[in-house]
């Protein structure tokens, strides 16, 4: 395989005990599956002592695997384009199965046939989501190919009334989809494109023998129309020619005539096609009996005779044969089975209704005429005939992506009991998936392997009861979180569109992780909030306050916005010693700073006392019982030496001296072992001290 | 479609991707560690953008690393190769506004390489477990969800259902680990190792599972079946659970992939019953790495040939390649 070349080489000789992941010295290959199919590969081509490294560099490689187009912004397109129809599709199923305990109603495939032809539009639609046509050939033929059999499933699987009309719909699709039919025989199509150029710069056509070939190969596939057309251009219409070759002329539109008199079932008369519309059977089976005693007579008139042309007459001939059946003339005249299954149908049994019958003349048509080389449709074209939905399935997930798999489901089991069951019936060898939600999650997992198509993917998952959900879950929890609040915004709606409350809250969680860690602490809060990730918050405050502790003898900016973080946990948390202990403590904090201040910058006396007082005020709110956990008790009293120690003023009564130095005295004797706090006897002592000479003070004043 | 999303020196001998699949962490023989980062700007034209690049063992060989799942943040572990760990998260400090990546801790093992190492993604706790060469591997359990400071040695075993399997010193050239993971919460952690060594006991791949009850890991499932016994292991993954009665778990034995299924009873004692349901083979030489997609439908599968390959099943439930890369 290309950027492997010396694989062989690396790895000559070496016995199955080593293993990857020890053998750093070794080119290997390091696989990892992104979102949805994307599969990155590195190629590792260490540099050792053996290998120089000039050898083949190391790389990484994305692979898309199954991936749906190769033609993004198009398939982008088709995906957009779709969704809506499917959207509607799966509301009304919703709805229809909601007002009914036994199912589908039975004119369910009218709804199908809607959603049918508006999928059926998107795939004729070829210009790209830039405005730019579908230049690219092959992504063309695709597109076309992907109709074709879309619109064959919409004759055969979905539209009831078709069969009553088969013989047209056949001959309609074969015209518009003849030149996709094979990639490596000629059709009828590829011929008449041929001949076209000809004809003009040709004055008697008529006398090349591909100019009658060519028609007959119209006439058995039923391109009327073509025919009356590139008859009319016979040489014997000309002015100059007219005098000396009336009976050949005749004879020509005799033909021409009898062609656009041809009596067709149809369902409405259509202005441009040629022949006479009957929509009534016994009317048509009667004018088509007159149509065919026509045609005899003509061959068995004596003007044949004074035909001196003898390509004119045996090309005139050759379509008499063809509207009368012939069917050796037929085979010769179609190039592939199923132009010959059309011709067929048109000649040879024009009575037949609906599909059966249709697949074992199917199956005649490719024993008359069987296909050259692999001609790769030919199975599902005749499994879709024959309505043989496994067939059909196993051939599209072969032939076509997920795209067309996850939205041609719907067709088959439009009208299709049987159908029905076998793509909704719960399978063991899947666990219990049907078929129908298994090629949902395939085509799901594709679409979230795309920046611009992952939010569609609800549309295909959420109706899974199985693992349609969890899927759609494993989606949403894999988008990457980041400063890019849109994804984030997008995750969040669907949550709630969708009812999956424990995947906001997870995302929530890994939202706030993320601000709190990139400098953004705030937001961080107000997502593990929102998620209420109450173990993170409790760590979060905990932070906090140590970064609070820190900040006092700072600027008063910081203090500012830690004050704002603390306001931000808000009254619904409940960690440690509450919110209160919090609010009380900055408060403190913030009154000890401006003391502080006032000492440094010697303001008034009075002015100092009074910010001494508001601090001695706080102090003891966080003393009250339950506001304050032990861990904290400490470096509080030690912030309060500094009040006790004014020397200006006794800011703390007896009273209050009494409160702290109990504290302090429970404090030392139910923390007699712990490391954690620094129980020091220094630390502690100089509380002490400076308690005890507050009290003397205190009560000396008192 | 396949597509070069950049070039990588030659010194690198590990890649590992996040969860989601955006950055990309490099692990680089001379001991340093490179973070690459999936390019958000529509107008480059490079895929993958470095965007870090520091000295995680100073003089030595990092040769893995693990993301951690992104409840707990930007986080990754390395190790060097005389086993020291080092766990490693991105932040942005205060006052700054540039991202930089920060050691937040160090686990000292045994005094032996390591051979894997992985986060599990359990929403209860961060687990880490650390597979060394000397046959053990260790579990450290985070003490404090947002503080990736403090770690906890919370078990250290052999990959044996019972000590009287190991008779003797044994060599270890690798080990994998693969951890459970679902999209359910609330389940009870869980993990498969497998190892490449001189004892075939040790080397099965085995699945483990922390009882609550008895608050330690009990191995509750062994893979192995007759035909692979003497065949080590060189990889082992655990496919995400989207929804399925079962779990899946591919085991990389010798030259083959083993595909097997657990189902999980709680109420019996013997609470996992393990089958295989295939075994692939047709690889030249070794099977390597085998990795589970996002639901746990396609496997893809590396070796000594190195071709990548990708198996599904089909719509009978059997499995088959489907294609090579």
């Amino acid at each position: 395989m290309p950027g492997w070349p010396d694989s062989d080489m690396s790895f000559a000789g070496e016995k199955s005990i080593k293993a990857w992941s020890s053998d750093s010295a070794s080119a290997k290959v390091c696989i990892s599956w992104g979102t949805g199919n994307k599969l990155r590969l590195s190629y590792l081509h260490p540099r050792t002592q053996e290998i120089s490294s000039t050898a083949t560099p190391s790389k990484v490689v994305e692979v898309k695997v199954g991936s749906v187009s190769s033609h993004e912004s198009a398939m982008r397109r088709l995906v957009y384009d779709s969704l809506p129809a499917f959207a509607l599709l799966q509301n009304r199923k919703q709805q229809a199965l909601r007002q009914s305990q036994r199912g589908l109603p039975s004119d369910w495939w009218e709804t199908v046939l809607q959603y049918s032809r508006s999928i059926s539009v998107v795939l004729g639609a070829n210009k790209s989501s830039s405005g730019s046509v579908l230049n690219e050939t092959s992504e063309m033929e695709k597109r076309t190919l992907l109709r074709a059999i879309w619109d064959l499933l919409e004759i055969v699987y979905v539209d009831k009334h078709a069969s009553s009309w088969l013989t047209e719909q056949l001959t309609d699709w074969l015209e518009r989809y003849d030149q996709v039919l094979s990639n490596v025989e000629p059709t009828v199509n590829s011929k008449l494109s041929v001949l076209k150029p000809k004809l003009i710069n040709t004055r008697f056509p008529e006398d090349d023998e591909d100019y009658w070939s060519s028609l007959a190969s119209a006439l058995s596939i039923g391109w009327l129309d073509v025919v009356v057309k590139y008859l009319r251009m016979h040489g014997s219409y000309q002015h100059d020619q007219i005098d000396n070759r009336q009976t050949e002329n005749g004879l020509v539109e005799a033909v021409a005539v009898l062609i656009s008199k041809m009596p067709r079932l149809q369902q409405s008369s259509k202005t441009d096609t040629v022949g006479v519309t009957y929509t009534f059977k016994p009317e048509f089976s009667k004018a088509w009996e007159r149509w065919r005693n026509q045609i005899s007579k003509l061959v068995t008139s004596v003007f044949w005779l004074e035909c001196t042309h003898e390509g004119t007459a045996n090309g005139l001939k050759q379509l008499l044969s063809i509207l009368l059946g012939d069917t050796n003339i037929l085979i010769s005249a179609t190039t592939h089975w199923m132009e010959l299954l059309v011709s067929h149908v048109l000649f040879v049994k024009p009575f037949l209704m609906g599909s059966e019958g249709l697949l074992s003349l199917a199956r005649k048509c490719m024993q008359l005429k069987p296909p050259i080389g692999i001609d790769q449709l030919t199975e599902l074209l005749l499994a879709i005939i024959g309505e043989n939905t496994e067939v059909v399935l196993v051939e599209c997930r072969k032939h076509f992506d997920p795209w067309m798999v996850t939205h041609m489901l719907e067709l088959l089991s439009a009208k299709n009991g049987q159908a029905q069951s076998f793509l909704t019936e719960e399978r063991d060898e899947f666990d219990g998936l049907s078929l129908e939600e298994f090629h949902r999650l395939v085509y799901a997992q594709i679409l979230s392997s795309y920046p611009c198509t992952w939010q569609l993917t609800p549309f295909y998952l959420a109706s899974g009861t199985h693992q349609g959900q969890g899927l759609l879950e494993a989606i949403l929890l894999m988008r990457p979180v980041s400063s890019d609040s849109k994804v984030s915004a997008k995750v969040l709606d669907i949550c709630r569109m969708y009812d999956l409350h424990a995947v906001a809250e997870r995302y929530k969680r890994m939202m706030g992780v993320y601000y709190w860690k990139h400098g953004r602490k705030g937001l961080g809060i107000s997502w593990l909030q929102c998620g209420r990730d109450y173990s993170r918050l409790t760590y979060a405050a905990n932070e906090l306050f140590t970064d609070v502790s820190q900040a006092s003898v700072g600027d008063s900016g910081r203090l500012q916005e830690l004050d704002s973080l603390i306001d931000l946990l808000g009254p619904q948390f409940e960690g440690f010693g509450g919110l209160a202990f919090l609010h009380r403590f900055r408060d403190f904090k913030g009154a000890l700073f401006s003391f502080q201040e006032g000492l440094a910058n010697s303001i008034s006396f009075d002015k100092q006392v009074v910010a001494g007082k508001t601090a001695v005020k706080h102090l003891m709110q966080l003393m009250k019982d339950g506001i304050t956990a032990d861990k904290f008790l400490l470096p509080l009293l030690q912030d309060a030496v500094e009040l006790l120690n004014f020397s200006g003023e006794v800011l703390v009564s007896s009273a209050e001296t009494n409160i702290l130095l109990l504290r302090l005295q429970n404090l030392t004797i139910t923390n007699k072992h712990d490391t954690v706090l620094d129980l020091s006897s220094e630390s502690v002592a100089k509380i002490r001290l400076a308690l005890g000479r507050n009290l003397g003070r205190a009560i000396l004043k008192d | 479609m396949k597509k070069e999303m950049t070039w990588l020196d030659d010194l690198v001998i590990h890649t590992s991707w996040n969860q989601s699949g955006v950055r990309m962490a490099a692990a680089l023989s001379d001991g340093s560690i490179q973070l690459w980062d999936v390019s958000t700007d529509a107008a480059s034209t490079d895929d993958l953008i470095q965007t870090a690049h520091w000295e995680a063992h100073v003089g030595g060989c990092c040769p893995r690393v693990a993301w951690a799942p992104p409840e707990y943040g930007d986080v990754i572990a390395s190790c060097s190769a005389e086993g020291a760990i080092s766990i490693w998260e991105e932040v942005v400090l205060d006052g700054m506004i540039e991202k930089t990546w920060r050691q937040t801790s160090t686990l000292s093992t045994a005094q032996s390489s390591v051979l894997d190492i992985q986060f599990s993604n359990s929403t209860s706790a961060l687990y880490l477990l650390v597979i060394s060469a000397d046959g053990y591997a260790r579990i450290y359990m985070l003490e404090d969800s947002l503080n990736l400071m403090k770690w906890q040695l919370q078990a250290e075993f052999q990959n044996s259902r019972s000590p009287m399997e190991i008779n003797g010193k044994h060599r270890f050239w690798g080990a994998s680990i693969a951890w459970r993971k679902s999209t359910l919460m609330n389940l009870q952690p869980a993990f498969v190792v497998g190892c490449n060594s001189t004892s075939h006991a040790l080397n099965s791949a085995k699945v483990w599972e922390f009882q609550q009850a008895h608050q330690r890991w009990f191995c509750i499932a062994e893979l192995c079946e007759a035909d692979e016994s003497d065949k080590p292991v060189n990889h082992v993954s655990w496919a995400q659970n989207i929804g399925r009665s079962h779990e899946l778990i591919a085991v990389a034995s010798g030259d083959g992939v083993s595909i097997w299924q657990l189902k999980f009873v709680t109420a019996a004692e013997n609470n996992c019953s393990a089958v295989r349901i295939a075994r692939l083979t047709g690889f030249e030489g070794e099977v390597w790495q085998v990795e589970w997609d996002m639901s746990g439908m396609t496997l893809a599968s590396s070796g000594t040939d190195g071709v990548v390959r990708l198996w599904q099943t089909n719509l009978q439930g059997e499995w088959k390649q489907i294609s090579q890369i």
